[in-house]
């Protein structure tokens, strides 16, 4: 690491110098015909101890073995730790709910199906959290679908899409939520 | 001169105008020869026009998505996130990845495809067939908007013309004949799912539902494709059949039906392409070997008539080629590492950069392999340093301010350009009967002349939005970024190429090109969406005479170099998600370097046990032309097939690009860095 940073220095400092020998700071090491000996593998860190980010927003690093882990089509591992529901038993940092935004910062309903509740304390103006108990025939519906059932007629509203919700008190229903042109309604 | 996609807009216009216009030489070529040329001259053969005709918003009108030898999971991942979002929020949506190993984006494959190299070809020819043979062809689309042709065959592989492999080649052109919709159906007829499927290595029924994708009228289907296409010996010819299957059935030019090129961050179209920096290209899609185009931009860049010069220059191969010949001498890189990148470093790139006759000269902002190779290094700053602009692959034109001041001695590249024009006189670079004729040209600096030409300063530097520097205007004492952009955008006024005016960018999060009455165009080619497409035509494929896309009938041939019983492995190389390029930033970056400190081999476990080798054991991999030492991976994120190394090209201790074979596309001269014969020794 010492080196890395004494690199990262030197690249900040600038440098007007003619090189021509080895004398300048690559991450090669070695003159450009010689093949220097390969680095061994570095064993992966697998001590679950959060590490520092280096700045406000950096995303968390991973610091266990993710070997095998099964993230396709069907199901996500990280999950298993990460989601809202599961992390108070794992104690793993939940699931950024940058995740949850699309382009335009708007908040959307996604694949998971987890992590929804949380909407509605750090929502932000203009976005409408809907509880839906009444509309066991919508079980999913995409983004482009107008849905015009929604038990609140809240004017201008566009409706994201809807997932199956594990209502808090095990109550059935959907979680909507979406848009409202007035955030006063 | 070897510059780059990631030069900024007006940092390869000023580079362009400089070396085209002012020494007169056209021997500059960017970086982006090896990455988007094939992407290019697909475009200008089958629709005579650059760029796609579709844009990001595709992604969420789309029902199935085919990834041609794209990780776009790992190489494109914020564009992923809208592919993946479109496919877990709507389970209607398929999503076939094609590769020749398997890699993370094919943790969303409904349709997941590994495929012999090279034989994409032959793919792309069945899915014509398929399409024909079912019925499924659009015949109104087809007898309105398209004409088929028949390729030249035979054509090389863009190597050094006394390689045995040019001997023997037939054609070196991308010349056609007209041919009529039943021939071109007789020509593909050949192709069919078990001729395909013996040669790809493909079940004949995954042939079929990929073929269904674009056969079936109801799906809207999204092409995405990138280096595995174009990286390819045969990489004009795959962007036209991919163009070939869109076209029979007529979905293009709609929200959803869209064929699209990802490839050109961040700036390799707004810069590479639009700009005019190839080696054969003026701006606007205008060439240096058409006499009406050269007239125009004399007229537009107020030069004398007859002054630019009328040759293709070198193409990125082809200038280290001439580097090691001695027959160029004075070279200046700018914004990459072509030292890592280029393809046989032993053979070609270092004896020229090593070449006593020869001064090169590198700008960059950090000490990478081309810095090293280099007789001079000049400091150069980058990104928010400077207030510069960048166009990226769907048409969006996009402006920042400069946010603070570059550290050091360091200097923009676009002011390294500027300031080295007051060093020469016309009477030095320009010919004698041009000045003679036109004598108020003598005696002037470049700078004079292409510069303060009363076009470029144009614009005083109060014009710059308050509370920004501009280190450049501050030096030169004109808004200089300005005044290139307004020269510049009237090359493409007018011609369907349409910039919106400077200060309109610095206002919006950029717009998509054509801009017409200050609208940006989201659909090119489609009436409705795209100003251009004129009244009554549905679709207008403008870019050619007729306003009809070509389809091209274009056989499966073979790779420049297959594995035999010495070398018996197939190379391919790429990257990982984890560094850009070559490394010269992210490996600096210290959560990255730790998460991928090297570059490994990626190798079928069965492939090690028959060699006798273990994950992590230190191998050379060796090909006719070099070799790197590195570490066996067997458990990695890229899963070749037995038969198939997998090598990324970050790695500065790892220059893979010693092994791999400098052949290239004999249409478009880019470099198929996807296809050698390399072999494994323990070390």
């Amino acid at each position: 690491m010492n080196k890395l940073i004494t690199l990262l220095t030197a690249s900040l400092l600038g440098f007007s110098i003619i090189a021509g020998a080895q004398n300048i700071a690559t991450l090669r090491d070695a003159p450009l015909d010689v093949e220097p000996d390969a680095e061994r593998i570095p064993q992966v860190e697998n001590k679950d101890l959060k590490r520092k980010r280096a700045y406000l927003m950096q995303p968390p690093t991973i610091p266990h073995k993710i070997d095998n882990y099964q993230v396709d089509l069907n199901a996500n591992q990280c999950m298993s730790c990460h989601s809202r529901k599961q992390t108070a038993r794992s104690q793993a940092p939940m699931i950024s709910v940058t995740h949850y935004q699309d382009l335009a910062d708007h908040l959307f309903g996604c694949f998971v199906g987890v992590a929804m509740w949380l909407l509605a304390s750090i929502c932000q103006p203009g976005l409408a959290v809907l509880f839906i108990t009444a509309l066991p025939a919508v079980k999913r519906c995409s983004g482009d679908t107008e849905v015009t059932a929604c038990p609140r007629d809240l004017p201008g509203l566009t409706i994201g899409p809807i997932e199956d919700f594990e209502a808090p008190g095990d109550q059935p229903g959907l979680l909507c939520f979406g848009h409202v042109a007035s955030p006063s309604s | 001169m070897f510059g780059s996609g990631q030069w900024t807009v007006w940092e390869g216009y000023a580079a362009a105008k400089l070396y085209k216009a002012g020494f007169l030489s056209n021997n500059i070529d960017p970086n982006a020869r090896h990455c988007i040329a094939s992407a290019v001259a697909g475009f200008m053969r089958t629709f005579g026009i650059d760029e796609p005709m579709g844009c990001y918003d595709d992604f969420e009108n789309a029902d199935a998505f085919v990834l041609w030898g794209s990780n776009m999971a790992e190489m494109h991942p914020i564009l992923c996130t809208r592919l993946t979002d479109r496919r877990l929020s709507n389970p209607h949506v398929k999503v076939c990845v094609m590769s020749t190993y398997e890699h993370r984006s094919f943790e969303l494959a409904d349709i997941p495809m590994v495929f012999s190299p090279q034989t994409d070809l032959a793919i792309l020819n069945f899915i014509a067939n398929h399409i024909i043979q079912t019925g499924r062809v659009n015949k109104d689309f087809i007898g309105k908007h398209v004409n088929f042709r028949r390729g030249a065959q035979d054509i090389g592989y863009g190597l050094r013309p006394e390689h045995p492999l040019e001997q023997k080649a037939a054609n070196n052109s991308g010349g056609s004949k007209p041919m009529s919709f039943d021939e071109f159906a007789a020509f593909v007829a050949d192709y069919d799912a078990k001729m395909v499927s013996e040669l790809s290595g493909v079940p004949e029924k995954q042939l079929e539902q990929l073929a269904e994708l674009y056969a079936d009228p109801e799906t809207k289907v999204m092409s995405l494709w990138t280096m595995g296409v174009n990286q390819h010996t045969r990489g004009v010819w795959v962007n036209n059949m991919i163009y070939n299957v869109h076209l029979l059935t007529g979905k293009i030019a709609e929200p959803g039906n869209s064929p699209f090129s990802l490839t050109g961050q961040p700036s390799a179209c707004g810069t590479a392409r639009e700009a005019g920096t190839f080696a054969h290209r003026l701006p606007a899609d205008m060439v240096v070997t058409n006499p009406e185009h050269w007239a125009k931009s004399e007229k537009l860049w107020k030069l004398p008539e007859g002054i630019l010069p009328d040759w293709a220059g070198a193409h990125t191969v082809l200038q280290n080629r001439k580097l090691k010949d001695g027959e160029i001498n004075a070279y200046w890189v700018q914004v990459n590492n072509n030292v890592q990148a280029a393809p046989n470093l032993n053979e070609e790139t270092l004896p020229g950069y090593r070449n006593p006759d020869n001064f090169i000269v590198v700008s960059d902002a950090y000490p990478t392999v081309t810095a090293q190779a280099a007789d001079l290094i000049l400091p150069t700053a980058m990104w928010v340093e400077k207030e510069d602009a960048y166009g990226n692959a769907e048409r969006r034109t996009q402006f920042w301010h400069q946010l603070v001041k570059a550290p050091g001695e360091s200097k923009s590249d676009l002011w390294q350009l500027v300031e080295f024009s007051k060093r020469f006189t016309t009477d030095e670079v320009w010919p004698d009967d041009i000045l003679a004729a036109n004598p108020e040209y003598k005696g002037k600096t470049l700078f004079d002349v292409l510069f303060a030409n009363g076009q470029v300063n144009a614009y005083p530097n109060s014009d710059i939005e308050a509370g920004y520097h501009n280190d450049e205007a501050e030096d030169f004492g004109f808004y200089l970024q300005k005044g290139l952009f307004e020269e510049y955008a009237a090359f493409g006024r007018g011609k369907a190429h349409d910039l919106a005016d400077f200060d309109t960018y610095h206002a919006t999060r950029g717009l998509r090109w054509p801009v017409v009455d200050g609208k940006e165009t989201l659909w090119r080619f489609k009436e409705g969406s795209d100003p251009y497409a004129r009244e009554g035509t549905d679709w207008d494929f403008y870019g050619k005479p007729d306003g009809k896309a070509m389809a091209f009938a274009l056989p499966y041939e073979p790779a420049a170099e297959e594995p035999d019983d010495e070398y018996d492995l197939w190379l391919t190389t790429g990257r990982v998600l984890e560094h850009w390029h070559s490394g010269s930033m992210t490996q600096r970056v210290p959560e990255l370097y730790k998460a991928v400190p090297d570059a490994l081999i990626y190798i079928h476990p069965e492939d090690a046990r028959k060699r006798k080798l273990r994950r992590g054991d230190e191998v050379k991999v060796v090909s006719r032309r070099g070799e790197i030492r590195t570490r066996v991976e067997t458990r990695g994120r890229n899963k070749p097939p037995e038969g198939l190394v997998f090598v990324p090209w970050f790695g500065s201790r790892t220059l893979i690009n010693k092994v791999t074979l400098d052949a290239t596309d004999p249409l478009s001269k880019e470099t198929d860095f996807k296809k050698c014969a390399v072999k494994i020794v323990k070390v």
